[in-house]
């Protein structure tokens, strides 16, 4: 066989045979029982979407059974207590164990293929969150089964949460289930901001980055910004439940709105977090089905960042009926109408891609799932002007007009492009498509049964039926609306129903699918394995697929970057930011335990702590933070030198400082840090505004004098120097006959204790003053600036040790110092956060007093 | 820090930052305008607020108008502002992109800046009305 | 098209719907200011709405089975800044002036001096009403708010536990009732009659049963209401009755309720002394009459879940009709 080899591409066929063989023996899928242990992305992502998916099923039931109990008036098939349990954990689900983690999982199973990396950066991270999440979410919902499922509302208003109110542990069940989508939120985040940023294909510059991967790099970025808000409001509200730190009661100066603030700061971004990808998604399909490359790409590109940006500015459109001045809702109408006009850019941008087509938009399941979309997500936009004009959300607010709303858009806005997601990349992993026919059956069902559902509902609403009662009286007349409602539920159901009898039918993991079958321009669809492309492309256009044509068969012969493992292990290749020019190769984290049981622990304490059982909870945070420190221990390889990856690019394999992933990822944490603080000092100055009565010095107990804040910033100021000085008594690399190096370790390990002695020093302050955190809203904000930048210097406390084994065990010098630079980083966080923390806390009061 | 690789990284960050000029102004005036109108509403309760309440609407109107123009400068003079920003010229083959990213950027966020502003020229300061 | 034509009958739909419905408490029926208002918005949006959902369709189904000519003119960024960035901002420009306008409306005119202020505070899961005329003379009442018509009339809404939310549909928007805050509603009825109002903000357990009604009257009636409701309880000479009355006020009903005209003062539950006047029992849950009160006594557990008052068993048939014909007598 003779074959022409084009002499432009990076590497020179044939590639030797043995190289193949490696790569699979590297890239392997563990089997049997070890199956746990897997990191590659596409078994993550689909363990990660089956589970997000039974939770829409589980959810989708609990809906089931709510509208069989409206369906006429004054009915008994449920009682009040179980639907008031009921709707909570349907919200709950819906949004945090469904939305949210499908989406991630998503970018977890598609973002690698679409940018031909070999994994995602952090592939243990995904692994671990996706489990966290998994344990944490099937406990939460279970207990829906026991009676003990939260009865609050999935936002979770106190004053009706506090303990007061809701006595056992229903609440914090819902604290606990929320405390994982948290952290796994937060984790994917991280690994799919670096992921897009920084391993994406040599030439594939930003204005050639594929539109999914603008949407989840926004989608990433808006988790870093609006989930520390919902963090913080869960860590006061589990605060005043548990211990009785009163930031929500009234009469100790706490305020209700504080929790809608922190949760609707969250609750706002969530609903585009949600939005976005599906939109992405949208923006991926159409070019394909049309046949033609998107119309509007930039406009696109704007409108996501766009939303991204305007949907913080619409949070307090939950709170138009909470009496709050008129001018200051003026300000969010604005901004909600604002927002309307990136998703006008989208629906017309799609619009026009279709009508560019060169032959007719091709009618099939996944084109008929978006075009419903466009009809209820349109519709559903409508109504969300509608409700952004403040005097008419006066009238629609909390009643079945948002229930239609809010489902209009997320059924409209993310169900149907999932599905039409679950149609068109199921052949990426699977042996087999998913049918045609059962899925123009299920489509139909779907749409049909929707629009049944929910439209009448908008009547019912201005009707006077408000949202979350599980009754409603005979006379006034609601029972035929009530009752098509049900009906169109039952129709919904029975369309997600034949989803997944063709799931059961025709999907089948593995590869050897149909390539390619809709012809789509974008990575994805290249030949993969379980080591992804063999090789990776060099991209010179958004839809390499349709400009190279035979980019399918020179990837697989392994003509492009990197068609083999020059280090001997998993790796992928580092681009920088903007042109995606090759800077290193990253030495990547295979299978493992570590993660799963960091999970497991994990999952453990939080669990535990719910039901009360300190003392194991405390040996299964130990265990998880073990699990953890041994994780991290296999991590930050040793340098394997420079490396060919093709096309005459030598590689470095070891990289430290700001082109390095892991900076990225320790400025994304610490950004997470800082969004987690800031939205304490909004809550600090919030309370002082509602009640600044309470505040010292007129209202509490003096302030501790200044020796105290004076010696906790000098220790601060001193263990950041000592930090900086341990950085410069690095001990040189490669020279592994010295004595061991003790003199670094014992700067870090004092820095350390420097860290703990000045959280120390600013509490002692507090207490021996006679500040009890429980006396009111003031004195709970004081001890609640410590204990975040307490939570901080912990995980810096952690992480100084660690660096310190690895010096001492050698594995941290000059050169391989990318666990140190970390510890570094973290530290000068905490303390500029600590500093800010005591200029608050000791000045404030100053300056008003 | 020992930098091994491409200088261009945190040229990057700044690039990214640069496209974003027009919703972070945005943000801050949302935070301006809602900050001291909350504030100054929740300090000055007292029977006659007219003078506070004309101070809470100039105070928003200045905002508006100054974020508006730094905004607008942006978007009128985008290589003088990227230099600012990133400290190095725009990428020569992307240049194009990123302008026409970070002017559609801007001049939503010019809208969205006025739209909060008319708030203040039809509505009381700090009146419920309700 | 036929989604188009499905929007259509929908839209067309809504009054056939609402047919069936009971106005009591539809926005659809407003006899308020502040409601009609609304309502006016409201139409303005939906048929603006309802022509954009339709012009978009059009345009997709242009999109896909229009011709060459037709589908070349939408398929650039032309188009795309056009229909989605110049149209929406013009629209939604005139959409937020509008919606300003009808917001700063609400500043309203101010009640006049002489009249009268009512104090409604919600409770898990009814509504206090506290009437303060201009003297300062105040009586309690509960479930049941009356108004005179053509006069704005200030509510202050507080709560004595977790959220509520005031939503009388046919009057006014809704505004909730917050711990520490005193939140001023002012709303003007503009025709006589009885209306329904219910919480919309979840507040736990039975917020589903806790709903009110409005009584528009003339000023006429409403002062000869207010003279009535502000004097003590009717003194039963009758006999069952006067049976009833020892009955409540021996088996400690007083403890919670109080009947002005009588030694019961408890200040818990709801202000009785003229309950039998009223259009409903437990915040709208019950008719009113003796049946029901006596219902109430002995099931009320099983008629609202997890209501404050427990459920008294230890009435003998004939006590318990007793008891209930006096409450019912109680106008």
């Amino acid at each position: 066989m003779t074959r022409q080899y084009p002499a432009e591409l990076p590497n020179k066929g044939p590639r030797p045979e043995e190289e193949l063989e490696e790569l699979k023996r590297i890239w392997a899928t563990p089997k049997g029982f070890k199956l746990l242990t897997v990191v590659n992305n596409t078994v993550v992502g689909t363990i990660y979407i089956g589970a997000a998916f039974l939770f829409f099923v589980l959810a989708g039931i609990l809906a089931l059974l709510m509208r069989t109990q409206l369906a006429v008036a004054d009915n008994n098939f449920l009682s009040q207590d179980l639907y008031n349990q009921i709707f909570t954990v349907h919200g709950t689900t819906m949004m945090f164990l469904f939305a949210v983690p499908i989406v991630e999982a998503l970018g977890v199973m598609l973002l690698p293929q679409m940018l031909a990396a070999r994994d995602l950066p952090f592939p243990r991270l995904s692994a671990f969150a996706m489990w966290a999440y998994i344990i944490g979410g099937l406990v939460f919902f279970s207990t829906i089964f026991y009676d003990m499922a939260p009865k609050g509302g999935w936002f979770m208003y106190p004053p009706l949460t506090l303990t007061e109110y809701s006595p056992g542990n229903n609440a914090d069940f819902w604290l606990l289930g929320i405390g994982f989508i948290e952290i796994s939120a937060i984790a994917g985040a991280i690994e799919i901001i670096v992921g897009v940023l920084r391993t994406r294909p040599p030439g594939m510059t930003l204005a050639k980055m594929p539109i999914f991967a603008w949407a989840m790099l926004i989608f990433a970025a808006m988790i870093v910004f609006a989930f520390p808000a919902v963090i913080l409001a869960t860590m006061l509200l589990e605060l005043e439940r548990s211990f009785g730190w009163p930031f929500f009661t009234a009469a100790l100066g706490g305020d209700a709105l504080l929790w809608q603030h922190l949760f609707w700061f969250f609750g706002h971004p969530e609903v585009y977090i949600i939005f976005l990808p599906a939109a992405g998604l949208v923006s991926m399909m159409i070019p394909t089905m049309a046949q033609t490359p998107l119309i509007g790409y930039r406009l696109i590109v704007v409108a996501l960042i766009a939303t991204g940006f305007f949907s913080f500015g619409l949070w307090v459109h939950h709170m138009f009926t909470t009496g709050i001045p008129g001018l200051s809702l003026a300000f969010f109408s604005a901004a909600s109408m604002a927002v309307a006009i990136p998703s006008g850019i989208q629906v017309f941008s799609w619009i026009a891609t279709i009508a560019a087509g060169k032959r007719p938009f091709r009618i099939n399941v996944p084109s008929l799932f978006i075009l419903g979309f466009l009809f209820i997500f349109v519709l559903g936009g409508l109504t969300g002007v509608m409700v952004a004009v403040v005097p008419f959300d006066f009238q629609a607010h909390d009643t079945y007009f948002i229930v239609a709303h809010l489902h209009y858009v997320l059924v409209g806005g993310m169900v149907f492009p999932l599905f039409a997601t679950f149609y068109y990349w199921a052949p990426m992993v699977s042996r087999k498509m998913l049918s045609e026919r059962l899925g123009r059956w299920a489509f139909w069902l779907m749409f049909i049964g929707f629009n049944t559902a929910f439209f009448p509902m908008h009547i019912t609403g201005l009707a006077g039926m408000p949202r979350r009662v599980w009754t409603y009286s005979g006379y006034l007349g609601w029972d035929l609306l009530n009752s098509i409602s049900t009906a169109g539920a039952f129709i919904m159901a029975t369309g997600v129903l034949i989803f997944i009898i063709d799931l059961i039918r025709n999907f089948r993991l593995g590869g050897g699918g149909p390539e390619n079958p809709w012809n789509a321009g974008t990575l994805e669809f290249l030949p993969t394995d379980v080591y992804s492309t063999r090789s990776v492309p060099h991209v010179t256009s958004r839809e390499p697929l349709w400009d190279q044509p035979d980019l399918a068969q020179q990837v697989r012969e392994g003509l492009h970057y990197l068609p083999n493992a020059p280090t001997g292990r998993r790796e992928t290749i580092i681009t920088s930011v903007i042109e995606a020019k090759p800077q290193y190769l990253m030495q990547m984290a295979g299978s493992s335990w570590t993660h799963v049981a960091a999970a497991v622990f994990t999952a453990g304490c939080f669990l535990l702590l719910t039901i009360k059982a300190v003392a194991i909870a405390l040996i299964s945070g130990v265990l998880a933070i073990v699990s953890f420190i041994v994780w991290a221990w296999q991590l930050d390889r040793p340098d394997q030198g420079e490396v060919d990856i093709g096309g005459g690019i030598r590689l470095p394999t070891y990289m430290t400082g700001p082109s390095s992933h892991s900076w990225w990822a320790m400025v994304i944490v610490m950004l997470v840090a800082a969004s987690l603080f800031i939205s304490y000092i909004f809550s600090y100055l919030y309370l002082w505004i509602v009640s600044p009565e309470v505040w010292a010095p007129a209202g509490s107990p003096a302030l501790p004098p200044l020796t105290y804040p004076v010696n906790s910033a000098i220790l601060l100021v001193f263990g950041s120097v000592l930090v900086y000085w341990a950085g410069k008594r690095l001990p040189p690399a490669g020279r592994l006959d010295l004595h061991l190096p003790l003199l670094t370790p014992a700067l870090l390990m004092l820095a350390a204790a420097f860290l703990a002695g000045s959280v120390g020093v600013e509490v002692l302050g507090h207490l021996r003053m006679g500040l009890d955190p429980s006396a009111n809203s003031y004195s709970a904000m004081v001890y609640m600036g410590s204990f975040l930048t307490g939570q901080a210097a912990f995980a810096t406390i952690i992480l100084c040790a660690f660096a310190c084994g690895r010096l001492v065990s050698k594995r941290l010098d000059q050169k391989r110092s990318v666990t140190f630079d970390n510890a570094a980083l973290l530290y000068w966080y905490t303390a500029g956060q600590g500093m800010c923390g005591l200029v608050l806390i000791h000045g404030f009061p100053r300056v008003i007093g | 820090m020992r930098h091994t690789g491409s200088r261009s990284n945190p040229q990057g960050m700044g690039t990214l930052v640069f496209m974003l000029v027009g919703p972070i102004v945005w943000t801050v005036h949302l935070t301006l305008i809602y900050g001291s109108q909350s504030l100054l509403c929740a300090l000055n309760p007292g029977e006659d607020r007219s003078a506070g309440n004309a101070a809470i609407i100039a105070i928003i109107l200045v905002a508006t108008a100054v974020c508006i123009a730094a905004v607008g400068f942006s978007a009128a003079r985008p290589s003088f502002v990227h230099a600012l920003i990133a400290r190095a010229d725009l990428p020569a083959d992307q240049a194009g992109f990123i302008v026409t990213i970070m002017r559609v950027l801007a001049w939503l966020s010019i809208l969205a800046m006025l739209y909060a502003g008319l708030g203040a020229v039809m509505l009381p300061a700090c009146d419920q009305l309700r | 098209m036929s989604k188009g034509r499905i929007r259509t009958t929908a839209g067309a739909g809504i009054l056939v719907l609402l047919a069936g419905c009971n106005p009591e408490q539809s926005a659809f029926a407003p006899a308020g200011v502040e409601a009609e208002r609304i309502n006016v918005l409201f139409w303005v949006m939906t048929i603006a709405g309802g022509f954009i959902l339709v012009g978009v369709l059009v345009l997709s189904a242009v999109a896909i089975y229009g011709g060459e000519t037709l589908r070349s003119q939408l398929s650039n960024e032309r188009f795309i800044t056009g229909a989605g960035i110049v149209f929406p901002a013009v629209v939604l420009s005139m959409l937020l002036v509008y919606g300003f306008v009808v917001l700063g409306a609400g500043a309203g005119t101010p009640p006049s001096p002489d009249g009268i202020r009512i104090a409604i505070k919600g409770e898990q899961w009814w509504w206090r009403l506290t009437y303060v005329d201009a003297d300062g003379n105040s009586f309690e009442s509960a479930n049941e708010l009356h108004v005179p018509v053509g006069q704005p009339i200030y509510l202050e809404l507080t709560t004595a536990d977790v959220l509520h939310s005031f939503w009388a549909p046919r009057l006014a928007g809704k505004l909730d009732m917050i711990p520490g805050r005193t939140n001023i509603l002012t709303l003007t009825a503009t025709e006589e009659g009885v209306s329904r109002g219910q919480c919309a903000e979840y507040c736990g357990g039975a917020h589903a049963l806790m709903s009110f009604h409005v009584v528009a009257q003339t000023q006429e009636d409403f002062q000869a209401w207010v003279a009535k409701e502000s004097g003590p309880a009717v003194k039963n000479e009758n006999g069952r009755a006067a049976r009833g009355r020892q009955l409540f006020l021996n088996a400690g009903c007083g403890g919670c309720h109080t009947i002005r005209g009588t030694r019961a003062a408890g200040a818990i539950g709801p202000d009785l002394t003229h309950v039998g006047g009223r259009h409903s029992l437990a915040a709208a849950t019950l008719s009113n009459n003796a049946q029901a009160f006596a219902a109430w006594i002995s099931n009320n557990q099983h008629i609202k879940p997890e209501n404050k008052m427990p459920p008294y068993n230890i009435f003998t048939r004939p006590e318990l009709e007793d008891l209930a014909l006096y409450l019912e007598s109680l106008k």
